[in-house]
């Protein structure tokens, strides 16, 4: 990708794309593709999941496009198309059967559900030399709010001032929030750690 | 040291991820050093396949060059390239949708206005109806005429009443009426003599005379055009009493009932 299209801004690469030259289209690609990702990744918590909420939201950008009608930005555009994915994505994939319920016997007698949980716990998650996928673990531990704003900024890469914006709030509401948010972690993260250490002994 | 509208008692510490994230850090370098880390596991920790990004960019690049082709087209078929007329800011919306709101209003209106146009019209009378509205209308004062002359009263008088009543029913000639029906009561009586007269009157006219089977009552046929004339002959020669017709004759022949005095 030329130099010259990675400079332009989203609405000139929309312009380009408009008027019949799909480099605008493969610049916006390359800008958002690690960004939706990120995301995807955030919520969903695995590759896999990751990458058909990725696919489903870049040939949903495809065909909407000439739709797109410039009242907010690409960024936040492309978030909330990213997001209502997401959503679809985990209400399809959510199994009908609760695996809370009781399973019913062949003679009518129920008895609880026994299934092995394998997911990793925090220790294991802790323990693992890949900091950013524990971290990741940790944003659900989030207040909305304060996730929204971790998204907004170190997933989507929007500035204090267009967060502010699309939220509707001030610029220091987001500073304050984005402090908070990381403190957090930061806490969750070290809890872990002492969690481990006394393991360990 | 310092303290800030947040609270924090430390010194603020401002430092940057290597991606060139900024974050204010209000603890210890340490503390700093984490967040620091977590801001950048956060915004470059995680990271798709090479393989994964180069698929689906094949395909997404396959569906953005068709997307940009129609595009393409679109711009040359109403004949404006793009490049000649950039969108301004606001104007890289595609048509707002006040617009098509506007639109789809304005064509509301002219089908309704056509409608209404139709439907508030009177409509338009059965020809096949209206052509035997004469005969109709003869047959009802002939009827009411017989019960009259049943009592034995048979004056001029109340058979005309008998026609203003028919008239107030409605009969007033429409447009593909056959014939306009004019009522006339004479001072003469039916003799040869005034037969003659009408006839001659009839001919002039380019009409025609005939007898209608009842006593003292005869009916002409003559063109509309001529009414008007035809009565001042008849006032002329015999006499007339009274003159019941339509306000308005739109018909090309004009059929003249006519009463004359009984003996």
């Amino acid at each position: 990708m030329s130099q010259v299209y990675t400079d332009l801004s989203d609405e000139q690469l929309i312009e380009l794309h408009l008027s019949g030259d799909p480099r605008g289209m493969e610049a916006i690609y390359d800008r958002y593709f690690d960004r939706i990702y990120r995301l995807a990744y955030s919520k969903l918590g695995n590759a896999p999941d990751a990458e058909d909420v990725t696919s489903a939201v870049f040939m949903k950008l495809c065909r909407s496009l000439g739709t797109f009608r410039g009242d907010s930005k690409l960024s936040t555009w492309i978030y909330t198309v990213s997001n209502n994915a997401i959503t679809d994505f985990l209400r399809k994939k959510r199994p009908a059967l609760s695996l809370d319920a009781d399973m019913m016997m062949d003679d009518g007698d129920s008895v609880p559900r026994e299934i092995k949980d394998d997911s990793r716990g925090p220790e294991e998650l802790a323990c693992e030399d890949d900091f950013a996928r524990y971290v990741m673990s940790k944003l659900e531990g989030l207040p909305p709010h304060q996730r929204t704003v971790i998204e907004l900024r170190y997933f989507m890469e929007l500035s204090y001032q267009e967060i502010a914006d699309q939220l509707g709030i001030e610029l220091g509401t987001v500073k304050s929030r984005l402090n908070r948010a990381i403190g957090a972690l930061r806490s969750m993260c070290s809890s872990d750690s002492e969690v481990n250490a006394n393991a360990m002994r | 040291m310092q303290c800030d509208d947040l609270g924090h008692k430390n010194k603020r510490i401002d430092a940057s991820t290597p991606t060139g994230f900024s974050h204010e850090c209000f603890e210890d370098d340490a503390t700093c050093e984490k967040d620091l880390a977590i801001i950048e596991a956060l915004h470059s920790g995680i990271a798709a396949t090479p393989e994964f990004r180069a698929s689906l960019k094949q395909e997404f690049m396959a569906e953005a060059r068709a997307d940009a082709a129609r595009h393409a087209e679109s711009a040359a078929g109403m004949n404006k390239p793009a490049s000649e007329e950039p969108r301004k800011k606001s104007g890289s919306k595609v048509r707002p949708l006040y617009a098509r709101y506007a639109a789809v209003a304005a064509a509301a209106i002219v089908i309704i206005s056509i409608f209404t146009t139709n439907w508030l019209k009177p409509a338009r009378p059965d020809v096949t109806q209206l052509a035997d509205a004469p005969s109709r209308r003869n047959a009802a004062s002939i009827e009411e005429r017989q019960d009259e002359l049943a009592y034995g009263e048979g004056n001029i008088r109340g058979m005309l009443a008998v026609t203003s009543d028919i008239k107030a029913m409605g009969f007033a000639p429409q447009a593909g009426d056959s014939a306009a029906a004019v009522e006339v009561s004479l001072k003469s009586a039916l003799t040869d003599d005034s037969l003659q007269e009408l006839s001659a009157i009839a001919n002039q006219a380019g009409g025609s005379v005939a007898l209608s089977g009842l006593d003292a009552v005869a009916s002409m046929s003559i063109p509309s055009e001529v009414l008007d004339h035809v009565l001042s002959n008849l006032d002329a020669s015999l006499g007339i009493v009274d003159v019941s017709r339509p306000v308005e004759i739109n018909t090309a022949k004009t059929c003249i009932t006519l009463y004359f005095t009984a003996d």
